[in-house]
């Protein structure tokens, strides 16, 4: 409870073992990865669509625990048909408008990204969809292995939230949510 | 009748308690499996859930019920508890939440084998969100007006659940005052609070999801940054309790501080309740429980050599009785009864009490009149009185003037201003009847005084003493009573209670068929009725002109009543000679008791300004405080599992049975935790039962139901009058048996009859079908014979035999033995349906033997049957042989061949070459139409008939 009293000299403590190792830590750069996989898929009852980008690129900075993600609209591929694709890019995405999906914020947890293991962590920030800022928590799974991060998140969207609005007839081809699924391996990089 | 039993632990401590020590009883904990408590909350039912740090426990006041966790939690403690939605929300050291339904299905412990009754505990589910949940310490949960739902953890700030999506606030992004949260609470403008390391964050998100944090630190008035607690009342006000300042209240709507406790030596706060306006009760890290009195501030700790004195108290609970309830270090439970308490006043003996009109106290002893010194603490320490006169003081009064009139056994009445200075004294000398004054009251102008030796009226300044009520003759008067319409009444030993009514003394010496003769106490309610009690008959309540009177059977305590007062509460106290009960006058049924060491000495209460009730004693002084608070006085029934066939069913969800389903068990609760043992159950099976049932036991059950309609009812009572008590009910049905259903019936009762009407039809259709048949035989027996006594036949054949008779006799015979032969045949065969192929054969064989006589080569039978078994029609080839024989021309140049034969296809096969007669015979058609007939009525395979340019054939199918 005392924390408050022991605020100063805790403080203090960290400062010093954190400037000791300083020097030594391969945490002072930013992992980054420019192939992410992000999976997009709507399960709506006449049909199923999905769609995957290549392109997913994000950075994490174990330093203050932040992260940034961002995948161009335009990279999604895979749809059904080829008109699909262009009602996602023009309709509903707005990609020439909106061209970048994004996610940044911190993470929750504090991770030891010097020691190798597997780790579930929250990551808070604004998701950026359509140009509609939302405020998420998102969980992921964390694998730290070596220099390399593997990166496995799951969640969904509700297309109200970022005012993509469906058509009434076409709502039985587009669910009213779609699930992500990002899977990236993030690199240390030498700064 | 409810008691506490605590009449050990009384004498113990009330040597040394301090000012309203409340009486702790430890709770039976052996169900518990030497779980360590952390945490205590009361349900909307009034279910005690009890977290601990393995396990999660529901109390019903006798014991625990564990409820069975997920893995996630087996290691956590449960750090928070709240309710929701009819769910208990359990918070955990590792941050994991669950949740499980306050009225689920929750199956008695049959075993009494912990690990066995966890498998049919309820279990608390794991809350799955897709955020995740927090990795921190769970410290507290709240609802906001929106209905969001708000999570404080110790690490992470605070997170809320709003349209089904988790957001977060914390320190570095959003504001709060810092991510360490200890405890939240929400106001009724929709902020949510959080006392945090740093201060106080009220924080609020709209509907759009904007996050707003207002701060409050030192300078709002806050007396330390780190708040451990947080309180919402129902008066508009948050009361927060800090690590080493003690307790502020803040107005909710100006956000000021509007009381604060003055010096804090007592370490940091752990938890708060708060009774009604007037007492908040405090739950520390190192000094156990604490009383603040909210009207003067002060604070007061147990004495130091009580057990409850240098604790840690982990959590405290209300309960809806009025019990306070508290987890202290190492996990154990404990309840108090608050209301109820010893005023450690020093004072011994109270024999008359007085709370003037300053909320000041002055109790008279044997040793003398003491007075509180000082109203800093409406409940002070021993060192407050002084004394102010040396006298053995039996009466109090104070008077309009604000004057206080002391009444001394032998030495008249002392009359003292509200300084406690001496005004003057009364005694025999000035005119007093008796020097002993047991009862003092009146009016603006006058005063009666009860004495022993009858009652003497004088004026309230002292002047003008008379004898009084000369008519009370000498007898001793206990108590003068002047009650809210100026009436007064004396209360006599040995004439009964009188009143005096516009200068008119009128005298009621029976009451109920009893007689009153002596009377010692005397009071009056809120509603004007007035109470008195006698030496041993009772207690009596006069409404106008009509008596009431309660006895034991009512459920009073004892009939050796001492004393009288009414509560602020309307709740008369009745004081005996072993402790108090309180009656709910509205309620008259219904008294609980409190046992009280010495008791209560004769008319030594006293009501304060805010309607405590005072009763002194040998040992000093007891409160039954009256909180503006209402608590629930009765047993709570609650239905908690119901059992079919000795298996639990989830009785909120399903209530309609099979008729096999008829064994039913219901378990049900009374909840009291004032005194568990007590509770009385009443049950009723409507539909079944005739009358209630009156038990102690938590279970009913019904072998063998019925089908029908059932209400299963359950009351409780704590002194078995079961009048106007809360009630539980389950409605539930038995069907009735399939083949009492009335669809299943009516469809029975159709389809028998259709299966009667089908059998019917079909039995007429054969009747018809064999009639017809015999018809077609018959037509066909008399047809053949008709045609074997055809002229023709007669005569060819006749003429037969003359060409044959005489050149070859013995030929003639043969042949007269073949046409005989071949009438006994028909004659034999002409009644059966079938006959063998061999018989008919035979028959064949005789018919042809004549034709051959008679055609010679003109005629030519071939058979070969190569040994076919079987059965056909009688005549049936016969006849056929015949038709070939009527319709084709035979001539030696033009033979006729007739072939019977069988191909292994079931048929037997007659077929001749075709030469019909220029000229036909005439022909009725009958004997091949009439052999398919029969054929087809009978059932059998059909005739074939084939007809082509040479053969004429004919199939007759083989009855094997």
């Amino acid at each position: 409870m005392n924390i408050k009293k022991y605020w100063l000299l805790l403080s203090a403590a960290l400062l010093f073992c954190s400037t000791g190792s300083f020097q030594m830590s391969k945490t002072t750069s930013p992992y980054r990865c420019d192939n992410g996989k992000v999976t997009f898929k709507s399960e709506a009852t006449l049909e199923t669509i999905q769609a995957r980008s290549n392109k997913l690129r994000g950075a994490v900075d174990p330093t203050n625990n932040t992260f940034a993600w961002s995948v161009d609209a335009i990279s999604f591929d895979g749809f059904n048909s080829a008109l699909q694709r262009e009602h996602f890019n023009e309709n509903y995405i707005e990609s020439s408008k909106f061209p970048k999906l994004t996610f940044t914020g911190k993470i929750i947890e504090k991770i030891d990204f010097q020691k190798d293991g597997r780790y579930t962590a929250r990551a808070k920030g604004k998701l950026v969809v359509h140009g509609v800022e939302q405020e998420r928590i998102i969980r992921c799974e964390l694998e730290v292995l070596g220099d390399k991060i593997l990166v496995h998140a799951q969640f969904t969207v509700p297309l109200d939230d970022h005012n993509i609005r469906i058509p009434h007839i076409v709502n039985q081809k587009i669910s009213e949510e779609v699930y992500l699924n990002i899977e990236a391996e993030l690199r240390l990089t030498s700064s | 009748m409810n008691r506490f039993f605590y009449t050990h632990l009384y004498l113990a401590c009330c040597i040394s308690v301090a000012a309203q020590t409340p009486i702790f009883l430890s709770q039976p904990s052996q169900s518990l499996g030497g779980a360590e408590l952390t945490v205590v909350l009361q349900d909307s039912h009034g279910w005690l859930w009890c977290g601990a740090k393995k396990g999660l426990f529901r109390f019903d006041g006798l014991s625990f019920q564990p409820i069975g966790l997920a893995d996630t939690f087996a290691t956590a403690s449960v750090t928070s508890l709240y309710e929701s939605q009819g769910l208990i929300w359990a918070g955990f050291s590792n941050g994991a939440i669950g949740h499980v339904p306050i009225a689920g299905n929750f199956p008695p412990a049959l075993t009494g084998d912990t690990e066995t009754e966890k498998k049919h505990a309820p279990l608390l589910a794991l809350w799955e969100i897709e955020e995740g949940l927090p990795a921190q310490k769970i410290t507290a949960f709240t609802e906001d007006s929106s209905g969001a739902f708000w999570i404080g953890t110790y690490g992470e700030g605070l997170y809320v659940w709003k349209n089904n999506r988790l957001y977060q606030f914390n320190a570095n992004d959003d504001g709060l005052i810092s991510d360490d949260v200890y405890a939240l609470a929400s106001d009724k403008q929709g902020r949510v609070w959080a006392a945090t390391d740093a201060g106080i964050s009220l924080c609020t998100m709209s509907a759009s999801g904007k996050k707003q944090i207002q701060n409050l630190g030192i300078a709002d008035g806050l007396p330390d940054e780190i708040v451990t607690v947080l309180l919402a009342d129902d008066r508009g006000n948050m009361w927060a309790g800090t690590q080493e300042r003690g307790i502020v209240k803040f107005d909710i709507a100006t956000l000021r501080p509007s009381f604060r406790t003055m010096n804090w030596p007592y370490g940091e706060v752990t938890s708060l309740t708060v009774f009604g306006s007037r007492e908040l009760w405090v739950g520390t890290g190192r000094d156990g429980l604490l009383r603040v009195d909210l009207a003067t501030g002060g604070v007061q700790a147990l004495p130091g050599d009580s057990p409850f004195r240098h604790v840690k108290l982990h959590s405290l609970c209300k309960d809806r009785e009025g019990l306070l309830w508290a987890v202290l270090d190492k996990g154990k439970l404990y309840a108090a009864n608050v209301r109820f308490g010893f005023w450690q006043s020093g004072l011994s003996n109270v024999q008359t009490l007085l709370s003037d009109q300053k909320g000041l106290f002055w109790a008279g002893t044997q040793e003398g009149l003491f007075l509180q010194n000082s109203s800093l603490n409406t409940v002070p320490a021993p060192s407050d009185f002084k004394k102010i006169l040396a006298q053995n003081v039996i009466s109090l009064w104070e008077s309009p003037r604000g004057e206080i009139w002391a009444g001394t056994f032998g030495n008249g009445v002392f009359v003292f201003d509200a300084q406690g200075r001496l005004l003057r004294q009364l005694s025999e000398r000035q005119g007093l009847v008796n020097g002993s004054v047991l009862s003092i009251s009146g009016d603006r102008e006058k005063v009666w005084l009860a004495t022993l030796g009858g009652v003497s009226t004088t004026r309230v300044d002292g002047k003008g003493l008379s004898q009084g009520q000369a008519d009370l003759g000498t007898s001793y008067v206990y108590k003068v009573f002047r009650d809210s319409r100026g009436r007064v009444w004396f209360c006599t030993d040995g004439k009964g209670l009188a009143l005096l009514e516009n200068s008119r003394l009128r005298f009621f010496t029976s009451a109920m068929g009893t007689t009153l003769k002596t009377i010692y106490s005397i009071t009056e309610d809120k509603r004007g009725r007035i109470w008195f009690s006698t030496d041993h008959e009772g207690l009596f309540c006069l409404e106008g002109n009509d008596f009431k009177r309660f006895t034991t059977e009512n459920g009073l305590h004892s009939q050796n009543i001492t004393g009288l007062a009414v509560d602020g509460n309307g709740l008369i106290v009745i004081g005996y000679e072993d402790g108090f009960d309180l009656l709910n006058s509205e309620r008259v049924d219904h008294l609980t008791f409190f046992e009280a060491g010495s008791g209560v000495n004769l008319n030594a209460l006293c009501v304060d300004v805010p309607g405590n009730v005072w009763l002194g004693n040998k040992d000093g002084i007891i409160r039954s405080a009256a909180f503006d608070e209402t608590f629930v006085d009765d047993p709570q029934p609650s239905i908690t599992a119901v059992s079919v066939l000795l298996k639990s069913v989830d009785f909120l969800t399903t209530h309609i049975f099979s008729h096999s389903d008829n064994y039913f068990i219901f378990n049900f609760a009374g909840l009291w935790f004032t005194n568990p043992e007590s509770v009385r159950y009443r049950y009723k099976l409507e539909g079944y039962d005739p009358d209630w049932k009156i038990s102690r036991d938590h279970l009913a059950s019904y072998p063998n139901l019925p089908p029908g309609q059932y209400t299963f009812r359950v009351q409780t009572s704590e002194h078995g009058n079961f009048v106007k008590v809360p009630e539980d009910s389950w409605s539930f049905s038995i069907q009735y048996p399939l083949w009492q259903q009335w669809w299943f019936v009516l469809l029975s009762l159709v389809s028998v009859t259709g299966l009667i009407l089908a059998f019917v039809r079909n039995r007429e259709a054969r009747l018809k079908r064999e009639s017809q048949l015999k018809r077609e035989r018959v037509e066909s027996q008399f047809e053949t014979l008709k045609s074997q006594i055809n002229p023709h036949f007669l005569f060819n054949s006749f003429n037969t035999l003359i060409t044959i008779i005489e050149e070859n006799p013995s030929l003639a015979v043969e042949y007269v033995e073949h046409l005989s032969d071949f009438y006994r045949s028909i004659i034999a065969y002409r009644e059966r349906d079938f006959i063998s192929l061999q018989e008919e054969m035979e028959l064949v064989g005789s018919f042809s033997f004549l034709l051959q006589k008679r055609y010679e080569t003109g005629f030519q039978l071939v058979s070969r049957l190569n040994g076919t078994v079987g059965q056909v029609m009688p005549l049936a080839l016969q006849m056929l042989v015949e038709n070939a024989v009527k319709h084709n021309i035979i001539a030696a140049s033009k033979p006729l061949t007739v072939e019977i034969f069988t191909e292994n296809d079931g048929y037997i096969t007659v077929r001749n070459n075709i030469q019909k007669k220029i000229k036909p015979e005439a022909s009725t058609h009958f004997g091949l139409q009439s052999l398919i007939i029969r054929y087809q009525l009978l059932g059998e395979k059909p005739v074939i008939v084939v007809e082509n340019g040479n053969f004429f054939t004919v199939k007759v199918p083989i009855k094997t």
